[in-house]
């Protein structure tokens, strides 16, 4: 059995054209030039990027495009595009201008065969399925819309769904650790590893280096998204992954 | 002269960047007729082996690629371009390959008794065991599919693979004229631009010898 290999991704939030990062997704501070940003983090090492566009799936509009077709000409790493997309048509656009996998919420829970279809033409690898979960008493509850609208959804029986349906990876979004630097919901981690046999990108609450490992830990924990860590320059890709190097996982220094 | 295949799948842009990141000058074809001989042909591919296979099959390129490899042509398969030199695939059923290289193509999860996370999505290095790629021996490549190349008739021919889990994984396929990449080298940052345009450059620089057996 060999070391566990952990990726570190960058989680670029959108509202075009800029890049912008908030607290529980909410109160949204403009922090720059997405692609200014994007080329940093490839020169120092992330594995992945990942755009989500903010506001796309409240005006019905995908702004990404443009942002996406400067990043392919530079960034020779894997590109995951969220927000907005909400038909097949979005998904084969998005991954035509050079994008990856395209990661899915709000019309995947209003249209869950959207999730089968998408997987059918372009294969489960490159749809994520992204879930922002806020914790209830009992649970956590699926919610859209960038963290606002409410399902009804309960996020273990959502997800379960949706792997038979098709999808390659879970991006799982702790709407209340998102922005808090109070570390990643491990237990909503652990509970989600428990029930798939999927890949999990962890997202949301990573505010100290050994947070990282604490998430990466779980089981099928494979990938680790972080926004507010990198864009406010208080770590750097290579001061986590040598934690999490340290802490006994595997990374690509 | 490389010659780059559109079969209509979602990578084909980032490889033909990549080829032009290397300073490589491409065509791209998509059909039997525009194959030329001696040529560097690449084939890229995500998504479903059917549908790989399907689209070849529809531009006559099935044949037509046997037949290029067997007047001295080369072939660069990524991904599932690489799959589609197997014998067959079990995903969603069971499809013909091209039957260059004696091997076949199932699921990850079937292979091993251990519990295993699919799809493979990770950076994972390189365990080189062929002279050509020995520079690249621990490079981390970017990889994300389910299913992988596997029963190889002559285990010499895999130049490089990679563990995961309790297996190891094919990562490069050389056999005469041919590569093969599991892994995305268009995704894999730097390295992969270099392990991309050292493969072009050994396949281009390579005696056009007709391939000595097919599977």
């Amino acid at each position: 059995m060999s070391e566990k290999q952990i990726r570190v991704i960058s989680r670029l939030d959108i509202k075009a054209p800029n890049l912008i990062k908030g607290i529980r997704l909410e109160g949204l501070r403009v922090m720059g030039d997405p692609q200014q940003f994007a080329c940093d983090y490839y020169q120092q090492g992330v594995d992945e990027i990942l755009y989500m566009d903010v506001v796309a799936s409240l005006y019905e509009r995908s702004s990404l495009h443009d942002v996406i077709r400067h990043a392919v000409e530079k960034v020779f790493i894997p590109i995951t595009v969220g927000g907005g997309i909400r038909s097949l048509q979005n998904a084969t656009e998005i991954l035509s201008l050079g994008a990856d996998k395209i990661a899915i919420n709000t019309a995947a829970v209003k249209q869950p065969q959207l999730i089968a279809q998408i997987a059918r033409q372009v294969g489960s690898q490159a749809v994520v399925l992204s879930v922002e979960c806020k914790r209830e008493q009992q649970g956590w509850q699926v919610y859209t819309d960038n963290g606002r609208e409410k399902t009804g959804l309960d996020v273990l029986e959502w997800i379960a769904q949706a792997q038979k349906l098709g999808i390659g990876e879970v991006l799982l979004t702790s709407v209340d650790r998102e922005g808090t630097r109070k570390g990643f919901d491990i237990e909503l981690l652990q509970a989600v590893s428990d029930c798939v046999s999927l890949p999990i990108i962890a997202s949301g609450g990573f505010g100290e280096l050994q947070h990282a490992s604490a998430a990466a830990a779980v089981p099928n924990v494979t990938a680790l998204a972080i926004a507010d860590g990198l864009h406010y320059r208080r770590f750097t890709v290579a001061q986590i992954k040598q934690q999490l190097h340290s802490d006994g996982f595997a990374v690509r220094m | 002269m490389i010659q780059v295949i559109d079969t209509r799948t979602n990578n084909l842009s980032n490889v033909l960047r990549a080829l032009s990141a290397c300073q490589y000058q491409y065509q791209v074809i998509s059909g039997a007729s525009e194959l030329r001989t001696g040529s560097v042909v690449v084939l890229p591919g995500v998504g479903a082996f059917a549908s790989c296979m399907a689209s070849l099959q529809d531009t006559g390129l099935t044949s037509a690629l046997k037949a290029h490899l067997a007047c001295g042509g080369k072939l660069l398969g990524i991904c599932v371009g690489m799959q589609a030199m197997a014998k067959f695939s079990t995903e969603f059923g069971q499809h013909s390959g091209l039957a260059i290289v004696d091997a076949q193509v199932e699921h990850i999860a079937a292979t091993t008794e251990q519990k295993v996370i699919t799809p493979n999505v990770n950076w994972l290095p390189l365990q080189v065991n062929s002279k050509r790629f020995a520079h690249f021996a621990g490079s981390y490549v970017y990889f994300v599919h389910s299913f992988h190349m596997c029963h190889f008739r002559q285990p010499e021919v895999v130049a490089a693979s990679v563990k995961y889990g309790d297996q190891n994984l094919c990562a490069i396929v050389e056999q005469g004229n041919v590569i093969g990449f599991q892994f995305h080298p268009e995704k894999s940052g730097a390295v992969g631009l270099e392990i991309l345009a050292h493969s072009l450059h050994l396949l281009q620089n390579m005696q056009t010898v007709p391939l000595s057996h097919t599977a």
